[in-house]
């Protein structure tokens, strides 16, 4: 069963966004803060040039927040690296007290949530959440070589290259962080890491209805709910799980499918990796909601916690959401 | 929700393989692969005046010679990604999978780097090689004593 709980005024002091080219060639690319030109970054490694994303994507945040940068404290993040080294690597050039956190794709929201948390109980204090991934440094890890000549199935999400970061804090501003829920680990009984949007999509279903119903909600409440990386694929599993139920999502949305070009078809199924979700909701979404466009969403990331060596012992993909819910402040 | 009505939903949803256009681009490119290593192999036959043991080597270095460049040129995957078996299949696929693998190790170096991380991926070939390789002797070996040559 999932946790679902309520933060005591916490709000968004700011949100900030990198993004690699592909990304920034994407239909959002207009609001992404920033973006580079290619996988380097004039860096030595791929590895490299996600620790200076992440990095400049946190400096912006804090910068973006326009408060005093000593009342932040706290920085809690994580990404897809191994160890989770990039966020350790990025994260030592500043001064602040850092928690890693791994939900794999999930990682962001899971990320926000303790930062919310943390704020919650803390009136002097201000906290970051941050994330990042990137296409090239996945591959190596999780894939196949980049050159590698395979031919990738239709099913296979595209790990989106970028990195996002958000101040968390007490003083009022116009985007309210109200509640959120803890998701439960699932085991969808499936093996097939190349396509992971499919048995995510039960994850992000248990813990969308839980949230529902430990809030006393119905779906129609918000006025968008975003899924993280379900892939056109299990986008579409997770509105049929609803339809069983007798409920219509139609005020839903995967990250996935909104920051890349549809129809291209070296994306095959979509975007995914924890700076989906963080990209999109850090400026699109940020953006509608400054402008009253949307009032209530709810950002659920979701996560394929998968090591390649388990999946080759055939261990089934555990797989888990979690969501985090953003309202415009309407005082 | 239960397993089974999951998975119901999920099977509805499957997408189905591209078997026939799969198919399809592999017999062409694949075909085209092994036109190109002849083409090699007659004119070092006819040409260069080799003996046909060496031309049928020279043939077989010509592609993975063409494949290097073009995995190095980032071309390689893009043209692979719509042949599939056509390329993997024939010495294009090995060379490639070797040479890629060297190309994304180079960060960590010429010893734990390429050195030890450029064979991750053809690794399997070469071990199976040397296995079916020993098994084909062994039948070869036993089959002569019983006077077939093979």
């Amino acid at each position: 069963m999932s946790y679902s709980l309520s933060f005591k005024s916490v709000f968004l002091q700011s949100g900030a966004t990198i993004a690699g080219k592909k990304e920034f060639e994407g239909p959002l690319g207009e609001y992404f803060d920033y973006h580079y030109s290619d996988s380097y970054h004039k860096q030595k490694s791929f590895e490299d040039a996600e620790v200076l994303m992440l990095k400049e994507a946190i400096q912006l945040a804090i910068n973006k927040a326009r408060i005093d940068r000593t009342k932040i404290k706290v920085a809690i993040g994580g990404d897809l690296s191994n160890q989770l080294a990039v966020s350790s690597s990025a994260i030592e050039h500043f001064d602040l007290a850092y928690c890693g956190v791994y939900g794999a794709c999930s990682s962001f929201i899971l990320a926000l949530i303790q930062a919310c948390l943390i704020c919650s109980n803390n009136h002097n204090s201000y906290t970051l959440a941050f994330t990042s991934s990137s296409y090239a440094t996945s591959e190596r890890q999780f894939r196949f070589p980049i050159e590698y000549g395979i031919q990738k199935k239709d099913t296979v999400t595209t790990t989106v290259t970028g990195a996002a970061s958000a101040v968390l804090g007490k003083r009022a501003t116009k985007i309210k962080v109200t509640r959120a829920t803890i998701g439960k680990v699932y085991d969808a009984n499936w093996d097939n890491v190349n396509d992971v949007g499919s048995p995510m999509a039960l994850a992000a279903y248990h813990t969308i209805k839980d949230h529902l119903d430990n809030n006393n909600l119905s779906a129609s409440y918000y006025d968008l709910i975003l899924t993280g990386d379900l892939s056109n694929i299990g986008s579409k599993i997770l509105l049929d799980c609803f339809k069983t139920d007798g409920i219509i999502l139609d005020n839903y949305n995967d990250a996935g499918n909104l920051i890349y070009h549809k129809g291209d078809n070296d994306i095959h199924a979509g975007g995914s990796g924890p700076a989906c979700i963080g990209l999109v909701s850090m400026s699109y979404i940020l953006n509608l909601i400054e402008k009253k466009e949307l009032k209530r969403v709810l950002l659920v990331g979701t996560g394929a916690l998968y090591s390649p060596t388990m999946c080759f012992q055939h261990h089934t993909i555990p797989i888990v959401a979690h969501a985090i819910e953003l309202e415009v402040n309407e005082k | 929700m239960d397993k089974e009505s999951y998975q119901k939903i999920v099977k509805k949803h499957e997408i189905k393989n591209k078997r026939t256009k799969n198919a399809l681009m592999a017999f062409l490119v694949g075909g085209f692969v092994g036109i190109l290593a002849n083409f090699f192999y007659d004119i070092s036959l006819n040409w260069i005046g080799l003996e046909k043991t060496d031309a049928g080597i020279l043939s077989t270095l010509g592609i993975i010679f063409i494949t290097t460049v073009l995995t190095a040129t980032s071309l390689y995957n893009k043209i692979a990604r719509k042949a599939g078996a056509g390329l993997f299949i024939p010495t294009s696929g090995f060379a490639n999978s070797v040479v890629s693998s060297a190309i994304d190790a180079k960060f960590e170096g010429p010893v734990y780097g390429i050195g030890s991380r450029m064979f991750y991926l053809a690794g399997s070939v070469i071990t199976y090689g040397f296995v079916f390789a020993f098994l084909y002797a062994l039948i070869r070996l036993l089959l002569s004593l019983v006077g077939v040559a093979l």
